[in-house]
């Protein structure tokens, strides 16, 4: 191949994630060095997730780019996203090729990964049981770093995010948190959702998250990934349905969600999904998830809350309220409430402990990746604002399947933007 | 009298408790039942021994406070999670006839703990029981207490006036027109120019050991695995060792003593002192925190762990070493039922010299008693 | 899809989405219809977030009455169940909550209240629930749930003292659902070591029940059970759901790194996994054979 394209972000293995936030890449002519120039053709040519591309960062992207490449190895810039709606089912299955314009041969190509979090009602046979390896590895029958997960979110630390503003982004961070520790052991995976607005009989399986017997113990197949589960020194789980399992559970639905507060409904109103959707779906069981000091101990919690944090992002999208300092997109926490105000730290990733805060702080700082900068190891409410980076700060390298990149209305398409730090 | 031990029926523990506060001279005996190592406690689950020794905290209201009950009630203002025996700590401090002034930020904060947990109790009865006319919680007495202090409380003004202005209250009504009653009888104090000369956490002291015990020749296991006697790893430097289990309940207690052990080891790092020392934590519970368990509770609490830095079980009963080091831990029958905080200091022979006990310990006096042993 | 085009059929979606009602659980659908209005009030409450002071102390009120009918005091226990996760919201409200939860657990209330309040007091290892528990599995006559639902609540307190009446229960049950309820108390005690390794290795036992002392042998001495374990998935005459479980236990867990250095037992592994048709035990050993 003589074009190489490098698209930053590329993790110490050399592979690549993408999601639909663009990315400024380059491409560079990588054979002998002479005057002149190659014209080229950027296409998506991957048999699973797409790709797109522009010269501009945009939120109207093209199947195609055509690229004049100066053959003395300069660099040419130009943005990739993945194609929305067209996520990848495994890595390499997104593969940006460069031919040379004018029906010549392939010059060039890159594999990667367009990695979205999808509905867990969708998801295929390898990606839901490489999720769930990765899962199981993370508890590792109780010896693992979902302890960590467990030990941050029970009763004595619930002040930290819940009953306030801080409620949802806690909980994105908190996800994030999760989901960057299982693509620490398979980078191919993301945190799916459980749309409990619908039916989502595939999840409750014994395939999947767990079949529950008349009893309401979680039963698994044999050799399953999560039949060791273990969590507070406890093997096994409990949940009970409180809804039949072809059926939505006991929730609001997505439009009655979005219509919390009136139509022109800012943060103050929508936060009370907080108690429906969010409360009444861990309620619609029986067991440890319907309850806050022990919902973690279930699994199923990160992809509940996979799509409270869906919901919010939708929401975020749906009305532009990406920007933190917009009154609309947050609301004023009380003076008392530390850990709610937009630039304050979040606990326990600031390791501050003692006086409001809890005793202990678990888990350490905010994981890092090479994918972006963002949010950092001590993150702050504000930072959990802009998902996919619309106003041109770094995103936070995780998208859903049905919120798209949208730039605000007040930035023109290639208005700059630092991509990924 | 009364044989008192794990098996007596909790009726009639209650009964002998009744007894002794009708008794002019019980308070010593009382105090004796907070013990943890007190045989009332043998064998019971952690409820009944915290029910227990809720039960015998609130004598202390009427007979009085003796002055060795109070590191009792600090724990438990400082540490306590059950509404229960933080109610019956709250009332204990009516007993005491001249208040220092530290407990009043250690009430403080047991509200602000227990205000997420609160819960209704009643004293009429050892068992719980659903409804009743004399039951109350455990914010309700603890703002009664800060009534009960009127102005020697005075430096709570601010903090208990703030309670009542937040908004949405994290009080309910009847709790409210408890801190509006508090706040009236405190402010009409003046600011006090008193400074108590006592802090609150464990202070260094001297104890005695079991003697019939050779500690030397305790087998002991480390998170890896390693095999070695006791007075093959604590012979040869000092050390700090304190105690803890894995299934601890208590955020404020085993794991923060741990994280604690973890932050006292690396400022003796920091200050280039980590190879004159050893920094270790024996469990409580050797036959459920076998090694791997002890590796990662450590490591998930900032310990980095060397050949001076270990979390240990012992390969036998873990009896010998509570007896020998006077530790303040009971059982149930599966695991601990309660314990308070120990830390002890070891001199370069393994032989204890110095103990922080039951309040929490601070880094800096722990590092600066080390200091003094070498 | 075109991000603008995608917004206007978002729009349209939003638009034409409607209210779900909310449902009562299914099995007391029936019982509910005749209160349908109080019932979708109730189950408004959540979402009133403005409102809960005044709201939530009417919804316990009514989880107190006696005089309500069942279907409005279950809405009105699940109302509060669902704004119990705003936590400091509702903190103020949680001591006259857990007292009425202790009232309605009794004999004359409905069985799926009473049930549902043993649930939420046993989570808060509540010692009033977890005495009407152990009563109940002590007497029949005195059991205010099914012997497994009291088992799965008491086992919440691993502090409580339950190990004993749980053996008991394991003894005498003869359901399986019983016997596994039992002993997952029984296994976070050490002592019951030499008794999951004796139901792991019986091939006369329940499935759920050696699958279980897997878990449980593995859980309190990874070392035995690894032994154990690699007896078992070499032994082509035991079941394969159980082969499957045990190499399961052996991919999931970080203690035995030394397994895959043993090439011995790796080639059977490897062989294993060309064997057919063991579904289960395939997919196990993918997973395991993933760890190399």
């Amino acid at each position: 191949m003589t074009v190489q394209i490098e698209i930053p972000g590329t993790d110490p293995q050399g592979r690549v994630f993408l999601t639909w936030a663009p990315v400024r890449a380059t491409a560079r002519w990588d054979g002998a060095s002479t005057s002149g120039s190659l014209d080229i053709v950027l296409r998506s040519a991957g048999t699973g997730g797409g790709l797109v591309f522009n010269n501009v960062r945009s939120d109207q992207n093209l199947p195609t780019l055509n690229l004049t490449l100066p053959t003395d190895g300069t660099k040419v810039p130009f943005w990739i996203a993945g194609e929305f709606q067209k996520p990848s089912a495994a890595y390499g299955d997104a593969v940006v090729q460069a031919t040379a314009n004018g029906g010549g041969g392939v010059v060039g190509s890159k594999s990667v990964m367009v990695r979205i979090r999808k509905n867990a009602q969708t998801l295929s046979g390898p990606e839901r049981d490489r999720l769930l390896a990765a899962v199981g590895t993370l508890n590792a029958q109780g010896q693992g770093a979902y302890r960590d997960f467990r030990e941050m979110h029970t009763n004595a630390t619930t002040r930290e995010m819940h009953g306030n503003v801080g409620f949802l982004p806690w909980h994105r961070a908190y996800v994030l948190d999760l989901e960057r520790a299982l693509q620490s052991i398979d980078p191919s995976v993301a945190v799916p959702y459980w749309r409990f607005d619908e039916p989502a009989p595939s999840l409750f399986t014994r395939d999947f998250i767990g079949e529950s017997d008349p009893s309401g113990e979680v039963v698994f197949r044999p050799g399953h990934a999560l039949e060791h589960w273990v969590t507070d020194g406890q093997p096994g789980l409990t949940r009970e349905l409180d809804f039949d399992v072809n059926s939505p559970a006991n929730v609001i639905s997505e439009a009655d969600t979005f219509g919390l507060g009136g139509s022109g409904s800012a943060y103050a109103s929508f936060m009370a999904m907080e108690g429906d959707p969010h409360g009444t779906a861990h309620t619609s069981f029986g067991g440890p998830i319907s309850r806050i000091g022990t919902a973690v101990r279930d699994p199923l919690f990160f992809m509940l809350h996979a799509n409270v944090d869906r919901l919010w992002a939708k929401w975020q999208w749906f009305k532009h309220r990406q920007n933190p300092q917009d009154s609309k997109a947050f609301a004023p926490a009380n003076p008392n409430k530390i850990g709610h105000h937009l630039a304050d730290t979040m606990w326990p990733w600031n390791g501050i402990t003692g006086n409001t805060r809890p005793p202990v702080a678990p888990g350490g700082p905010f994981p890092p990746t090479p994918v972006t900068s963002a949010p950092g190891p001590t993150p702050k409410v504000e930072d959990m604002f802009d998902m996919l980076g619309v106003r041109g700060g770094p995103p936070l390298a995780c998208a859903y399947d049905d919120v798209p990149f949208e730039l605000p209305p007040a930035l023109v398409a290639g208005g700059g933007g630092a991509g990924p730090g | 009298m009364l044989e008192i031990s794990g098996v007596t029926p909790l009726a009639d523990v209650v009964a002998y408790v009744d007894r002794l506060r009708a008794s002019p001279d019980a308070g010593e005996i009382l105090v004796g039942l907070l013990a943890e190592q007190s045989p009332i406690y043998d064998g019971r689950s952690t409820n009944e021994a915290e029910r227990l020794r809720g039960y015998v905290l609130t004598s202390f209201e009427n007979i009085g406070l003796p002055a060795s009950a109070m590191a009792f009630v600090i724990e438990e203002l400082e540490t306590g999670l059950n509404a229960y025996t933080v109610a019956a700590a709250a009332k204990a401090v009516r007993g005491i006839h001249d208040p220092p002034e530290h407990l009043v930020p250690l009430m403080l904060e047991a509200i602000d703990r227990i205000a997420s947990s609160d819960d209704v109790v009643c004293f009429e009865h050892i068992l719980p029981r659903a409804g009743g006319a004399a039951t109350t919680t455990a914010l309700t007495e603890l703002f009664r207490t800060f009534a009960w202090l009127g102005p020697r409380a005075v430096a709570a003004l601010p903090a208990l006036k703030a309670m009542l202005e937040r908004n949405p209250s994290t009080f309910s009504p009847a709790v409210a027109r408890e801190i509006e009653k508090a706040i009236a009888a405190v402010a009409i104090g003046q600011p006090s120019t008193h400074h108590s000369c006592c802090a609150h956490n464990a202070q260094p002291s001297s104890f005695l050991t079991s003697s019939d015990i050779d500690i030397g020749s305790i087998a002991l296991q480390d998170q890896d695995g390693e095999l070695f006697s006791f007075g093959e790893f604590f012979r040869g430097r000092p050390s700090a060792l304190t105690f803890f289990y894995t299934r601890c309940m208590n955020p404020n207690k085993c794991s923060l003593s741990i994280t604690k052990l973890g932050r006292l080891q690396q400022r003796t790092r920091e200050e280039g002192l980590d190879a004159r020392f050893n920094v270790a934590a024996i469990t409580y519970d050797p036959a459920f925190d076998i090694s791997q368990r002890l590796r990662i509770y450590g490591a998930n609490r900032g310990l980095l762990f060397d050949d001076r830095t270990r979390l240990l079980r012992t390969m036998g009963p873990f009896d010998p070493v509570q007896r020998y080091f006077d530790l303040g831990v009971n059982y149930g029958s599966t695991t601990v039922n309660q314990h308070r905080i120990d830390l002890i200091l070891l001199d370069s022979c393994g032989s204890p010299s110095t103990r922080f006990t039951r309040a929490q310990w601070e880094e800096k006096d722990v590092l600066a008693a080390m200091n003094s042993l070498s | 899809m075109d991000v603008k085009d995608y917004r206007q059929a978002y729009e349209r979606e939003l638009t034409a989405g409607s209210s779900r009602a909310k449902a009562a659980a299914p099995a007391s659908a029936a019982a509910a219809a005749p209160h349908a209005a109080a019932i979708d009030e109730i189950s408004r409450v959540p979402q009133e977030r403005d409102q809960l002071p005044t709201k939530i102390p009417s919804l316990i009120a009514t989880l107190r009455d006696q005089n309500v009918a069942t279907p409005i005091r279950q809405a009105a226990l699940r109302a509060l169940r669902a704004v119990a996760f705003l936590a400091e919201l509702f903190a103020p409200f949680r001591a006259e909550f857990l007292d009425a939860l202790r009232q309605i657990a009794k004999p004359d209330t409905d069985q799926q209240l009473r049930q549902d309040a043993l649930e939420i007091l046993s989570a808060e290892k509540d010692p009033y629930a977890q005495d009407l528990l152990k009563k109940g599995l002590e007497n029949e006559q005195d059991s205010l749930v099914p012997a497994v639902k009291a088992l799965q609540f008491l086992r919440n307190d691993d502090h409580g003292n339950f190990v004993d009446i749980a053996r008991d229960v394991f003894q005498k049950a003869q359901d399986v659902a019983t016997k596994v309820a039992a002993l997952r108390i029984m296994a976070t005690d050490a002592k019951s070591r030499g008794l999951l390794e004796q139901l792991l290795q019986d091939k006369t036992q329940p499935q759920a029940l050696r699958t279980l002392s897997a878990t449980g042998l593995h859980f309190l001495d990874p070392q035995k059970f690894a032994e154990v374990a690699q007896k078992i998935i070499l032994d082509k005459s035991d079941f394969e759901d159980i082969r499957a479980t045990a190499l399961g236990a052996l991919a999931n867990a970080p203690d035995h790194q030394h397994l895959f250095h043993d090439t011995a037992f790796i080639d059977a592994i490897k062989k294993l996994g060309s064997e057919g048709p063991l579904q289960n035990l395939h997919s196990a050993v993918g997973r395991f054979m993933s760890k190399l």
